[in-house]
C-alpha cells in the first residue's frame, strides 16, 4: 500500500506540482469551453483568460507568502537580539 | 511551424534536464569512478527509451480530438508549472538553480557514503532517470499529439548529445547555461500548445486556425514578462520597506 501511495504522490508532484489551484482552474476552464462550444457560444477565450488569471494569482500568492515569512523571520530575529538591528538580510 | 516548435520544445527541455543530470553524474564519476556512473546513465537512458517506445505508439492510436483535450489539459498544467517556477526565479521570489552548489552537495554525500558501487550506480541512474522522465513525458505527449514522436525524440537526443559533448569537454558542472531562460522558453511553448489543444479538443474554433498558436505564444510572453517586472518591483519595494 505504501508504494502505491508513494507512486500517487510522485505523479501528483510531477504533473500538478506546488499549486493545485492552477490544475483545478485549468480543468474547470476546459469543461466550460466544452459546454460553451456545445451551446454554440464563443468558447476559445475561456482557457487563455483562465491561464492569465490563475498565473497572476499564483505569482501574487507566492509573493505574499514570501513577504509573510520574511516578516516572521524578522520578528523572531528582533526578539532574539533585543533592540539591536537584526543581522538577517531583508527578504521580500 | 508546429514541427519547428515541437523540435525546439523537446530540444530545450531535454537540454535543461540533461544539464541537471550531468551535475549528478559528474559528481558520481569524480568521487566513485566512471564505470558505475556509465552503467547508471546507460540503464536510465534505456529505461527512458522503453517508456517512449511503448508509450508513443499507444498514445497515437487514440482518437485525435479526445487525445488533444486530455493531452492538451495535462500539457497545460505541466507547462504552467514550468512557467510559474521560471517567473518566480526570474523575479527573485525563488532562488535560481545553482549547479555548483548541487555538485558540491552531491560530492560531499558520495564521499561520506559507504558501501558497494551499487550506490554510485543508483545515484547516477536516479539522476538521469528522474531528470529525463519529464523529457520522455514531453516526447510522448507533445510528439504523440502531433503524430511525430520521431521528431520529438530527435530533438531530445540532439540535446543529450550536445550536453554530453560539452560536459566531457568542460569536465565540470555547466553552471553558465542559462537554465531559467531555457525553462522559461519551454514553459511558454508547452503552455501555448496546451491552451490551443485543450480548447480545440473541447470543441472551440480558434480564430486564424493554427496561426493562433503564435498569437498565444506572443500573448503569454508579454503577460509573463509583465508578471516578472511587477513581482520584481514588489520584491524591491518590499525589501526597502522592511529595512
Amino acid at each position: 500500500m505504501k508504494w502505491l501511495r508513494n507512486l500517487g504522490r510522485f505523479w501528483y508532484d510531477f504533473i500538478v506540482g506546488d499549486d493545485w489551484t492552477i490544475a483545478a482552474a485549468v480543468i474547470v476552464a476546459v469543461a466550460t469551453t466544452k459546454f460553451l462550444s456545445h451551446a454554440k457560444g464563443t468558447a476559445w477565450p475561456v482557457v487563455p483568460a483562465a491561464v492569465i488569471v490563475m498565473l497572476s494569482c499564483s505569482i501574487w500568492q507566492a509573493y505574499t507568502r514570501a513577504r509573510r515569512d520574511a516578516k516572521a523571520c524578522r520578528r523572531v530575529a528582533d526578539q532574539d537580539s533585543g533592540d539591536q538591528a537584526s543581522p538577517l538580510p531583508d527578504l521580500p | 511551424m508546429h514541427n519547428v516548435l515541437l523540435f525546439l520544445a523537446a530540444f530545450l527541455a531535454s537540454a535543461v534536464e540533461m544539464v541537471e543530470a550531468l551535475t549528478i553524474v559528474l559528481a558520481v564519476a569524480v568521487t566513485r569512478g566512471w564505470r558505475s556512473a556509465a552503467w547508471g546513465v546507460g540503464s536510465a537512458l534505456g529505461a527512458l527509451a522503453v517508456i517512449v517506445v511503448v508509450g508513443g505508439p499507444a498514445i497515437t492510436r487514440l482518437p485525435i480530438s479526445g487525445l488533444r483535450v486530455v493531452v492538451g489539459t495535462v500539457l497545460l498544467i505541466f507547462g504552467l508549472q514550468w512557467l510559474r517556477k521560471a517567473i518566480l526565479r526570474s523575479s527573485g521570489l525563488k532562488p535560481l538553480h545553482d549547479e555548483e552548489a548541487i555538485y558540491r552537495a552531491e560530492v560531499e554525500g558520495l564521499r561520506n557514503a559507504e558501501g558497494h558501487d551499487w550506490y554510485a550506480f543508483t545515484v547516477a541512474f536516479k539522476g538521469v532517470f528522474l531528470e529525463g522522465l519529464e523529457v520522455a513525458f514531453l516526447v510522448v505527449t507533445f510528439g504523440g499529439s502531433q503524430h511525430n514522436i520521431g521528431l520529438a525524440s530527435i530533438g531530445a537526443a540532439a540535446a543529450l548529445l550536445v550536453v554530453v559533448v560539452v560536459g566531457a569537454y568542460v569536465h565540470a558542472p555547466l553552471s553558465r547555461v542559462p537554465e531559467n531562460t531555457l525553462k522559461f522558453g519551454v514553459g511558454l511553448m508547452l503552455t501555448a500548445f496546451g491552451v490551443f489543444w485543450s480548447a480545440e479538443g473541447a470543441g472551440a474554433r480558434w480564430p486564424g486556425g493554427d496561426l493562433a498558436i503564435l498569437g498565444l505564444l506572443g500573448g503569454l510572453t508579454v503577460v509573463s514578462f509583465a508578471l516578472v517586472g511587477t513581482a520584481r518591483r514588489h520584491v524591491l519595494v518590499g525589501s526597502e520597506g522592511t529595512s
